[in-house]
C-alpha cells in the first residue's frame, strides 16, 4: 500500500504539470505542517492551535532571507526551521505549563501574539500588505521534488522516532503522566522537544508555502490556518502519520474541487464534507483504509 | 519525639515534620519518619488519614507545604517526581494507574527503562528495549502475568490491574518501594499470590507499605506507624501498636456486630433472565438468572474476573445485552439505555467511585438527588467524615472518602434498587464495620440492596441471599446464614 502510494507520489510531475503539479506540491507542503501536527496533537497529546505562528514565521523567514540573500532555497529552508524551532523552545516553557484546552488557547494566543507583531512591524514584514518573494531558480518539477523530499524524510524519521523508546515514552507521558513520572521519565523534556521538533518542521512547510506563492502575508499566521491543520489532522485520524498525509490530500483537493464548481457556497461545501467525513468515520479517514484491529495486529 | 529522629546514617528514608495542605485541609501536620535501610514499615489509619499524601509528598508527585525529606542521605525535598524515582524509588498507585493502550508487556518495559536508578533521556539507543523486553517479562512472570503479556492494560480485570501494578514498580528495580494498598480488591488465590510475592521481596529492598489489612501488614511490616488526622498516632512493632487502646479506637472501631431483624420478603423486584453479555468478541456472562424481592439484600460473590463488575454494569445499561431480560417491578428493561433504567429507580455505585471533576462533596451529592427519605443530610449523619470535607473538591479526597461519596450519592437518588460494585474496597476495617452498619441499617429500613463483594465476610453479615458467580455463570445460590454455617464449603466454591 505504502509502496503504491510512494510509485504514485513519484510518478506524478511526469503525468502532470501546470495547475496539477502546483496542486500536488500544495498537498506535500501541508501533509508535512499536518504529520507535525499529528506528532504534537496525537502522539504528545497537545493539541495546538498555534500552529499558523510556525508555518507564518517559515513563510516569513523565507520572504526576508530571500529579500537580503537572493532567493536560495537551501537557505531559506534551514533559516525558517531555525526560526520556528527557536520560537518553539522560547514558548515551550510557557505554553507547556498547561494542558488540554488550556495548552489549546495559550498556543493560540501566542500565534496571535506573532501575528499582531506582524502586522504592526510594516518596516520588516510589509504589514497587511504582504511580502512579495522573488521566484526560486527551480522548476515546477523539481520543487515538487523538494516538497515531496522532505515529506518522505520527516515522515521516515518520525516514524522511526516513534517507534523508539523515546517515542514510546511520549505516547506513554500522553496517557498517564504522573505514571511515567514515576517511573523517572521526565515528562516535561519529552513535550518539550515534540513541541520544538514539530515547529520546526512547520516552519519548513511555511518557507515552502512561501516560495510556492512567491508571497507572504497576515494570512499565513492567521489562527484559521491554525484550524485548517487541526482539521486536516482530525480529518486524516489523530496518531496516524499517514492519515495526516491522506487528510492533507484530502482536504486541499476537496478545496480544489469544490472552488472549481462553486465561488459562492466553497466554505459550506467544505464545511458540509467534513461533517459527513467526521461523522461517518470517528477515527479518521485512515482508519476506513487499516482498521484499527488490523492497525493493531501491524504494532 | 526531635530526639528520637534525629537523622541515623542507616536511614533509608526520614521524614522530617512535614506538613502539607491542600487549600484548607492540613492533610499532613508536622509528621516525622525514619525508616531504616531494608526495613518493611507498614502505615496504617484511617480512611483520610494522609497515607497516601504521605506518599505523594515522599515521592515528589506533591510538594510538602513545610518540612524535609532525604532519601538515602540526599535531601529530596521539592524535587520533581522523575528524579526522586531515579534514586530507585518506585510506587504503586492507589487506583490502578496504568497506560491504558498499551499492552501488559509494554507497560513493564517502560518500567524498565529507568531500573536501578539509571539515567535515561530522550537520546537513549534505539535498542534498548531488547534486554528491556527480557526483564519486563521475568516481571510479569513473578507477579503471575506472563500469558497476559500481549494484552492491552485497559482489559485486564481489576485484580490484574493490581497485580500489573505491581509488576511495574518491580521492574524498576528499586532500593525503595512506595506500595499503597497492594492488596486492595484482591481475593482468594489472587490475594494469595500477591501476598506471598510481597513477603518474599528481597530483603534489601526498603519498602513502605500502606494495607487495611492488619493481619497482612502485621505479617509483612517489622514496624508500624499509624497516621490519625494528618499526625502520627503511634509507631512501633506490630505487637506494641495492636496493644495500643488508642490505635484500637481510632482505627479498628469497637462495638458488636449489628443485630440482624427478620422482616417479610416483598415480591419480585429485580428479576434477570437468561443474561448473556461480554466486550467485543469474548463472552463475559452467560445464561445468568437472579432475582431481587423488594427489601432484601443480594450479594453476588465471586474471585475476581469472573464477571461480578460485568453483571452491575450490564443490568445499568453500560454493556449492551447480547440476549437475556432484566425486568424492574414488572417492566422489561434489556433495551433501554441507562438513564431509563436510573429514572426507574436503578442507582449504582461504581467499582473506583467515579468522582465529578470541579466540584465539592456537597455538590457532588445534590447533583443526582431525588425527593425521597434520603436527602443530604441524612447521608451526611450516615458518614459524618464527609461533614468535615463537604467544601472540598471530591476529587482531592482519599480513597476511602471517595467511596462514601459514591455511596452517598446512590443513596440520595432513593433508588428503588441500590446496586454496589465492591464498597468495601479500600475502607479501613472501622470504616468496613460503618458500611456493614449502614447497608444493615438500610436492609431494616426495607431498601432492596443487590451487592457485588469479594469480602465474603461483609457480605454475609448483611446479605439476605448469596449468588456465587464463577466464570461468568452463576454455580451457587443459597441463603447466607445456610453459607454462614459452612464456610469451608463457601470457601471450596469461591476457590479460596
Amino acid at each position: 500500500m505504502l509502496a503504491v502510494l510512494g510509485v504514485i507520489a513519484a510518478l506524478v510531475p511526469f503525468a502532470l504539470h501546470g495547475y496539477p503539479l502546483y496542486v500536488a506540491s500544495e498537498v506535500a507542503l501541508y501533509a508535512l505542517a499536518a504529520v507535525a501536527l499529528d506528532l504534537l496533537a496525537g502522539y504528545a497529546g497537545l493539541v495546538s492551535l498555534g500552529q499558523a505562528a510556525f508555518f507564518g514565521i517559515g513563510a516569513y523567514a523565507a520572504a526576508i532571507v530571500s529579500a537580503h540573500a537572493g532567493p536560495n532555497i537551501a537557505l531559506t529552508l534551514a533559516v525558517g526551521f531555525a526560526a520556528a524551532a527557536v520560537f518553539g523552545a522560547v514558548v515551550a516553557p510557557l505554553a507547556l505549563r498547561s494542558a488540554g484546552i488550556f495548552f489549546l488557547m495559550i498556543t493560540l494566543a501566542f500565534a496571535q501574539l506573532v501575528w499582531a507583531t506582524a502586522d504592526k512591524w510594516r518596516s520588516l514584514t510589509g504589514g497587511s500588505d504582504g511580502f512579495v518573494i522573488a521566484k526560486v531558480a527551480l522548476s515546477d518539477t523539481a520543487f515538487y521534488a523538494v516538497c515531496l523530499g522532505l515529506l518522505v524524510v520527516t515522515l521516515l524519521l518520525l516514524a522511526r522516532l516513534l517507534r523508539a523508546p523515546a517515542g514510546r515514552v511520549l505516547d506513554a507521558v500522553r496517557q498517564n503522566e504522573p505514571r511515567a513520572r514515576a517511573l523517572g521519565l521526565a515528562a516535561f523534556w519529552y513535550k518539550y522537544w515534540a513541541f520544538v521538533v514539530a515547529g520546526g518542521i512547520t516552519g519548513l512547510a511555511g518557507v515552502l508555502h512561501a516560495h510556492h506563492r512567491n508571497f507572504a502575508s497576515l494570512a499565513d499566521l492567521s489562527w484559521t490556518n491554525s484550524v485548517l491543520l487541526l482539521v486536516i489532522v482530525l480529518l486524516g485520524g489523530l496518531r496516524s502519520l499517514w492519515g495526516a498525509v491522506a487528510g492533507a490530500a484530502v482536504f486541499v483537493l476537496l478545496q480544489v474541487w469544490i472552488s472549481s464548481i462553486t465561488d459562492r457556497w466553497e466554505n459550506f461545501l467544505i464545511g458540509a464534507v467534513l461533517v459527513a467525513i467526521v461523522l461517518l468515520t470517528r477515527r479518521g479517514l485512515w482508519s476506513i483504509l487499516f482498521p484499527p484491529a488490523a492497525v493493531a495486529a501491524e504494532r | 519525639m526531635t530526639a528520637d529522629v534525629a537523622a541515623r546514617s542507616s536511614d533509608a528514608l526520614a521524614v522530617d515534620s512535614v506538613t502539607k495542605r491542600f487549600g484548607g485541609v492540613t492533610a499532613l501536620n508536622a509528621v516525622s519518619l525514619h525508616v531504616a535501610r531494608g526495613e518493611r514499615r507498614a502505615i496504617i489509619g484511617p480512611n483520610g488519614a494522609g497515607k497516601s499524601t504521605l506518599f505523594a509528598v515522599i515521592s515528589g508527585s506533591q510538594r510538602p507545604s513545610a518540612g524535609d525529606i532525604e532519601i538515602g542521605q540526599r535531601r529530596t525535598t521539592g524535587m520533581p517526581a522523575e528524579q526522586v524515582a531515579r534514586l530507585g524509588v518506585a510506587r504503586t498507585f492507589q487506583m490502578s494507574s496504568l497506560f491504558a493502550e498499551n499492552s501488559v508487556l509494554e507497560n513493564v518495559m517502560l518500567g524498565t527503562l529507568t531500573a536501578g536508578g539509571q539515567a535515561w533521556n530522550a537520546a537513549s539507543s534505539f535498542d534498548r528495549l531488547a534486554p528491556s523486553e527480557h526483564d519486563g517479562r521475568r516481571a510479569l512472570a513473578s507477579v503471575g502475568l506472563a500469558d497476559k503479556a500481549d494484552v492491552a492494560a485497559a482489559q485486564l480485570s481489576h485484580g490484574e490491574s493490581r497485580q500489573l501494578e505491581l509488576a511495574v514498580a518491580l521492574a524498576q528495580r528499586p532500593a525503595m518501594l512506595l506500595l499503597d494498598e497492594p492488596l486492595a480488591g484482591l481475593a482468594g488465590p489472587e490475594r494469595e499470590r500477591v501476598g506471598r510475592l510481597l513477603l518474599d521481596l528481597p530483603r534489601d529492598v526498603t519498602i513502605l507499605l500502606i494495607e487495611h489489612d492488619l493481619d497482612f501488614a502485621q505479617n509483612f511490616a517489622d514496624r508500624m506507624t499509624v497516621l490519625d488526622n494528618g499526625e502520627v498516632l503511634a509507631e512501633g512493632t506490630p505487637q506494641q501498636v495492636r496493644a495500643d487502646p488508642v490505635v484500637q479506637t481510632v482505627y479498628l472501631g469497637t462495638g458488636s456486630a449489628p443485630v440482624r431483624r427478620e422482616h417479610a420478603r416483598g415480591e419480585t423486584l429485580l428479576a434477570v433472565r437468561g443474561l448473556a453479555c461480554g466486550y467485543g468478541q469474548a463472552l463475559v456472562l452467560e445464561d445468568v438468572s437472579i432475582g431481587v424481592s423488594r427489601g432484601e439484600v443480594v450479594a453476588i460473590l465471586g474471585r475476581n474476573g469472573m464477571g461480578k463488575s460485568t453483571l452491575l454494569n450490564a443490568l445499568m445499561g453500560f454493556l449492551p445485552l447480547r440476549s437475556g431480560s432484566i425486568e424492574l417491578a414488572g417492566t422489561d428493561l434489556a433495551k433501554t439505555p441507562a438513564l431509563v433504567r436510573a429514572r426507574s429507580g436503578m442507582a449504582l455505585v461504581p467499582q473506583g467511585r467515579r468522582m465529578l471533576a470541579g466540584l465539592t462533596v456537597t455538590e457532588e451529592l445534590a447533583l443526582g438527588a431525588r425527593p425521597g427519605p434520603w436527602n443530604i443530610e441524612r447521608a451526611l449523619a450516615l458518614f459524618p467524615r464527609l461533614r468535615e470535607r463537604a467544601r472540598n473538591e471530591s476529587q482531592t479526597l482519599s480513597g476511602g472518602e471517595q467511596q462514601m461519596v459514591a455511596i452517598a450519592r446512590a443513596l440520595l437518588r432513593n433508588p428503588s434498587l441500590l446496586m454496589m460494585d465492591e464498597p468495601s474496597e479500600g475502607l479501613s476495617p472501622a470504616l468496613i464495620k460503618t458500611l456493614e452498619a449502614a447497608i444493615s441499617s438500610l436492609r431494616d429500613d426495607g431498601e432492596t440492596v443487590l451487592l457485588a463483594e469479594q469480602n465474603v465476610d461483609l457480605a454475609l453479615a448483611v446479605a439476605d441471599r448469596v449468588y456465587i458467580l464463577e466464570r461468568g455463570r452463576v454455580v451457587a445460590h443459597e441463603p447466607a446464614a445456610a453459607l454462614a454455617a459452612n464456610r469451608s464449603r463457601l470457601e471450596r466454591s469461591l476457590g479460596l
